[in-house]
């Protein structure tokens, strides 16, 4: 999973009959920083309901994206399958001893 | 699901079974600001639209899921037409 920023939305006049009414996010994948990058953008559907500005989880995992979708047929790779509250970092610290103590 | 703008279509009479009355088009792929990023591709039409217009694409093995047929050999697939929406962009 990845995580990403919603930073817009996309509204259609058409859609295949696939494609039910859920809303399409525009998201950009970040690093733990939040950084992303702009040309790596693309849209997801949405089940969570996020909202811009928020920070998302991302299953890039098409199999998965279709089981939680009313359709089978719904034409995508990733899905929005949760939204991020808070990250936790910890810093690695390296052991002095071995993992066996004597 | 990335948008595009439509430039183009490809005639071809030599092909896939599986490809038999999908229409081909060439498309511009374009930024969330709709600017276009200089990626050119084929896709096929699964809505029906005309040149010009801004359409929603579906990429990879799912591009072809729903379709009528068992097997489609495609990469990319028009699914939506591109109404407007919202973009933060470089005020994050």
């Amino acid at each position: 999973m990845i995580i990403a920023k919603v930073v817009g939305n996309v509204t259609t006049t058409h859609r295949i009959s696939q494609m039910g009414g859920k809303k399409l996010l525009t998201v950009r994948p970040v690093d733990l920083d939040g950084k992303g990058d702009k040309a790596k953008e693309f849209l997801v559907a949405d089940i969570v309901g996020a909202g811009i500005g928020e920070t998302v989880l991302i299953v890039s995992e098409g199999g998965v994206a279709t089981e939680l979708l009313e359709d089978k047929n719904w034409p995508t790779q990733h899905i929005i399958v949760a939204i991020v509250d808070k990250i936790n970092r910890f810093k690695w610290v390296p052991r002095k001893k071995g993992p066996f103590k004597k | 699901m990335r948008l595009a703008q439509i430039c183009g279509t490809v005639v071809a009479t030599e092909k896939s079974p599986g490809l038999k009355g999908c229409p081909l088009l060439v498309v511009d792929m374009l930024d969330f600001q709709l600017k276009p990023n200089g990626e050119r591709l084929i896709v096929i039409d699964r809505i029906g639209v005309g040149p010009g217009e801004k359409v929603i694409l579906s990429m990879g093995r799912e591009a072809t899921l729903g379709m009528d047929r068992p097997f489609v050999p495609a990469d990319g697939s028009v699914v939506g037409i591109y109404q407007g929406g919202q973009y933060m962009g470089d005020g994050l």
